[in-house]
């Protein structure tokens, strides 16, 4: 930190001034959110709206739970959060899963084309699922996974960038740990079981939060393969509650239904903020 | 450096990869192919029968108004977003390492809006500017001032761009504070002694060093304009009015599932594909120099 | 019987020739060290022996059994690396049973095995702890723990000291030492320290470039060096080595000086002198013109050069000697017996 001398009196507070607001500024729309879902539609309808909670908070939360819209367009919160939260989990365990064995088998192995599998695995990097968006569509529907947690689990998974952070991580395990546990015995597997998942279970848990949250906060995709409204996950399911121009959007139901498709993975980033962050930076970079 | 240490055989470290070569293959590599060759037929969305147009589509696209202008209005939003929310964010980092004490809890304020999806980043901002409920355009409408994005293009554009801005603010936010703390203080209080004050040592000293973060940032921001924003597009304004807000990503979603035109949008998956290995390759050249192979 | 043999064990890396053909039988229960400069190979001969590098050509035995094409786990030996190597998520406990456990040894077993070990190395209250918890010299402890607790035919160590503190190093070499002999493991240990290995060694592999220069007990190594450089390697400070040309007995300096040496030889030799061996002497024949002096506490170090050259020599003599009496010319004599002569060409050790 560069906390100097200069920085007593006026610049401490105008420093102090500055972040607030920043603050301020970020909290507002969520801020204003919160408040619409504990008020009356007539209220929202009716500007301006109040800028205090009001006392709807059950009716709406229980509304959108139990109902979502009535089924129109959309299912229950409920069972939207139970669809996002299997998916996001699906999501994390199995880019982890499959990435750590890969990257093991990439780095304490000498098997041929290994340098080749590294570069199909750089090419994968950087290329989101919307690039890709309309072929997987037709893979999917052609496997008959449309409207299945695997069909909006699997093209999620499928780039390699957890494989290449592995490799990177791996290769800062000291090469004497691998010797004593060859010495000792260990045969690959038990080394993997016993030695390496410890050592790594940091990063493990990072990277699970990360993938968790982008699972959860996937868009695009459940939006086009989702046919079926009690398959939507929460933050496709969310818009498809704002009506068009003809209907009236049910406003506080619809902000109760986006405080709690925000809150889960707010709640994360926030108790687990150091793990998280140490995730992200060793991740992106 | 190649590490040294290795297991032998070949049977068990075939089996460990095969899930993920598997899947990136079937679900990665296969699609990617497909839009590539798609690209090079004007195959019907019913699947009853393709015909082979060459550079057909590509051709099409360039010369299609509304696809060039979709370029621009790519070009000018992410540059937009990513100025934006690169810049307020380094101000409030600056901000927050001056603070010896409390940075923390400013992180943490300022850390969560990361969770939130760009989607429902975009309905919250929805919420505030709806054309007949919306907090922010009331106001506006009692200033005199109608406001209504879904008839106005530049009005639809700048509330997109708001909304990508403060979806992103915080991402940056972390890199950059992490980029300023990792700057050593000796550097900062031998230029303090020096005489140089607290802007000129920014331009001179802190802002070079913060370089390669800097650089890092923009890249990632251009791909997180260019992609991640698909949902704020998409429940804000859905490409309009008249596609104004249509970038490139809406616009093969749009013409690929909303158009069922699916050369046109597998030619333009393509085009995209270049543009984003391109950014990889940049990133990599210039920014993961510190990594070994 | 012979616990360990290496026969024309030569290795490769690629096209670079890394140790070229040593032999070495070493005896059930011996203590060897193996020493040498950083890069002269030590360390691969001692992964070689563990299986850890391939041989490129040659033999390696253990207890009679060749075991060239066995894995580490398979060849009965244990190892103690220079960082510990300890598994950083187990306890000190786990650490040394983690092999055991593997084995299929039964959890009784186990537990006696890692409890006497604990004891002998003095860990029995640090059991439950985790290898960050632990002090240098502790960690050591455990990765000698854990490789006692195997019970190998051989030991090895990969410079293990290395990472110590130099009195904590002076005490865990008389510990290891003392272990080794009560277990009566036959060991093999690497080290750059030369001292370390005239204090441990029953005998001695003095290496140079992937060449075993000499093989021999300390005593041996110290007072018959075979090379010029095992002369100036063992020994500190180091030998003297000047050229002379000889006529039979007497070996004539380049400055004009004589001396009289107990091995015949003709033509340009060179001529080793220990710097304790020569002893002040007012009508010596080996004048110094002396530059430089370090006191060292019971002894003084002097620097300077024979007179009439820019000839460098080094001379230790006992006792503290004032400035004044230190900066002028000394004269010292050497008793012929302690003249050591080399090839000047293949700086190989003459005898007759």
């Amino acid at each position: 930190m560069s906390g100097m001398v200069e920085n007593r009196g006026l610049n401490y507070w105008l420093t102090h001034v500055g972040l607030t607001f920043g603050v301020l500024v970020l909290f507002f729309p969520l801020w204003l959110a919160f408040v619409a879902s504990t008020v009356t539609n007539s209220e929202v309808i009716h500007p301006p709206m109040p800028l205090w909670p009001g006392d709807q908070f059950f009716v709406n939360y229980g509304r959108a739970l139990i109902e979502g819209d009535s089924g129109q367009t959309s299912a229950s919160v409920a069972r939207m959060l139970l669809n996002t939260v299997t998916v996001a989990i699906g999501i994390a365990v199995g880019k982890i899963a499959i990435s750590f064995t890969s990257a093991f088998a990439i780095v304490y192995f000498r098997f041929p084309a290994r340098k080749f599998f590294f570069w199909l695995i750089f090419l994968t990097l950087m290329l989101p699922v919307e690039v890709r968006i309309l072929p997987t569509y037709e893979v999917v529907a052609s496997f008959g996974m449309l409207n299945t947690y695997s069909g909006l689990i699997f093209p999620l998974i499928a780039s390699a960038t957890a494989t290449f952070l592995f490799r990177q991580f791996f290769m800062t395990v000291p090469d004497e740990i691998v010797e004593a546990a060859r010495i000792d015995g260990a045969r690959p597997m038990q080394f993997f079981i016993d030695i390496l998942i410890p050592i790594s279970r940091t990063n493990l848990a990072a990277l699970f939060l990360i993938m968790f949250i982008y699972g959860w906060n996937q868009y695009l995709w459940p939006l086009l393969m989702t046919t079926d409204p009690s398959m939507n996950t929460i933050i496709m399911g969310v818009e498809q509650m704002i009506g068009g121009q003809d209907d009236v959007t049910p406003w506080p139901v619809v902000m109760a239904a986006s405080m709690m498709a925000m809150l889960p993975p707010i709640i994360i980033v926030i108790s687990m903020q150091k793990l998280f962050i140490r995730g992200l930076t060793d991740s992106d970079k | 450096m190649e590490k040294r240490v290795y297991f032998k055989g070949w049977f068990l470290p075939a089996l460990l990869i095969t899930p993920q070569l598997l899947i990136t293959i079937v679900f990665f590599f296969y699609p990617a192919g497909t839009a590539i060759w798609w690209s090079l037929f004007n195959p019907d969305p019913f699947g009853l029968s393709t015909k082979f147009v060459g550079f057909a589509n590509f051709d099409f696209l360039f010369a299609d108004s509304y696809y060039i202008e979709s370029f621009y209005t790519t070009a000018i939003f992410s540059s937009l977003v990513t100025f934006f929310s690169m810049g307020i964010a380094l101000y409030l980092a600056v901000l927050a390492d001056r603070l010896i004490k409390g940075a923390g809890i400013y992180k943490t304020l300022l850390i969560w809006p990361y969770a939130v999806a760009p989607a429902i980043a975009g309905i919250l901002w929805m919420f505030l500017f709806d054309t007949q409920t919306g907090l922010i355009s009331w106001y506006l409408g009692l200033l005199g001032y109608d406001w209504n994005h879904l008839l106005n293009d530049t009005e639809a554009m700048g509330l997109v761009i708001v909304a990508s801005t403060w979806s992103r603010v915080s991402y940056n936010f972390l890199f950059f504070l992490a980029g300023l703390q990792a700057i050593p203080r000796a550097i900062i209080e031998a230029a303090a002694i020096d005489g140089a004050r607290f802007w000129r040592r920014f331009w001179t000293i802190i802002f070079p060093l913060l370089s390669p973060t800097t650089f890092f940032l923009v890249v990632m921001n251009i791909v997180y304009a260019f992609f991640d924003t698909f949902g704020v597009i998409h429940t804000i304004t859905k490409g309009g009015p008249g596609q104004s807000t249509t970038i490139l990503v809406y616009k093969v979603y749009s013409d690929g599932f909303v158009g069922l035109d699916l050369g046109s949008s597998a030619a333009q998956s393509v085009i995209l594909l270049v543009i984003v290995g391109f950014l990889t390759i940049l990133q990599f050249k210039f920014v993961e120099k510190k990594v070994h192979y | 019987m012979a616990g360990l043999i290496l026969k024309n064990i030569k290795k490769s890396f690629g096209k670079v020739k890394v140790i070229h053909d040593i032999d070495l039988e070493v005896e059930d229960g011996e203590f060897i060290v193996i020493v040498g400069a950083s890069g002269c190979g030590k360390s691969t001969l001692l992964r070689m022996i563990a299986g850890l590098e391939n041989v490129t050509d040659g033999e390696i035995l253990i207890d009679n059994i060749k075991v060239n094409d066995k894995e580490p786990m398979d060849r009965n030996i244990a190892m103690v690396f220079q960082n510990y190597a300890l598994y950083p998520h187990m306890s000190v406990f786990k650490n040394m049973a983690y092999g055991l456990k593997i084995a299929g040894l039964p959890k009784a077993e186990i537990t006696e095995r890692v409890s006497k070990a604990a004891t002998m190395l003095e860990l029995d209250g640090l059991l439950d702890r985790k290898p960050r918890e632990l002090s240098g010299g502790q960690r050591q402890r455990v990765a000698m723990g854990r490789a006692i607790v195997r019970q190998p035919v051989v030991f090895l160590f990969d410079e293990p000291l290395s990472n110590l503190d130099a009195k904590l190093r002076i005490q865990m070499r008389l510990e290891i030492k003392s272990l080794q002999q009560r277990l009566g493991t036959t060991s093999l240990f690497v080290t750059h320290d030369q001292i370390e290995a005239m204090t441990m060694a029953d005998r001695m592999v003095v290496m140079n470039e992937g060449v075993a220069e000499q093989i021999g007990s300390p005593m041996d190594v110290f007072q018959k060096p075979e090379t010029v450089f095992v002369a100036q390697f063992i020994g500190s400070p180091a030998m003297n080595i000047i050229k002379a040309v000889s006529d039979k007995l007497i070996l004539k300096l380049e400055n004009g000086s004589s001396l009289k040496c107990l091995t015949q030889s003709n033509g340009d030799v060179l001529v080793g002198l220990r710097p304790e061996d020569l002893i002040p002497d007012k009508k010596g024949e080996i004048v110094v013109d002396v530059k430089l002096f370090e006191p060292i506490g019971a002894s003084t170090i002097l620097h300077g050069t024979l007179i009439n050259s820019d000839i460098k020599i080094v001379s230790v003599v006992q006792g503290l000697f004032s400035p004044k009496e230190m900066l002028s010319e000394m004269s010292f004599s050497i008793s012929p017996e302690a003249i050591h002569l080399f090839n000047q060409d293949t700086g190989k050790r003459i005898v007759n």
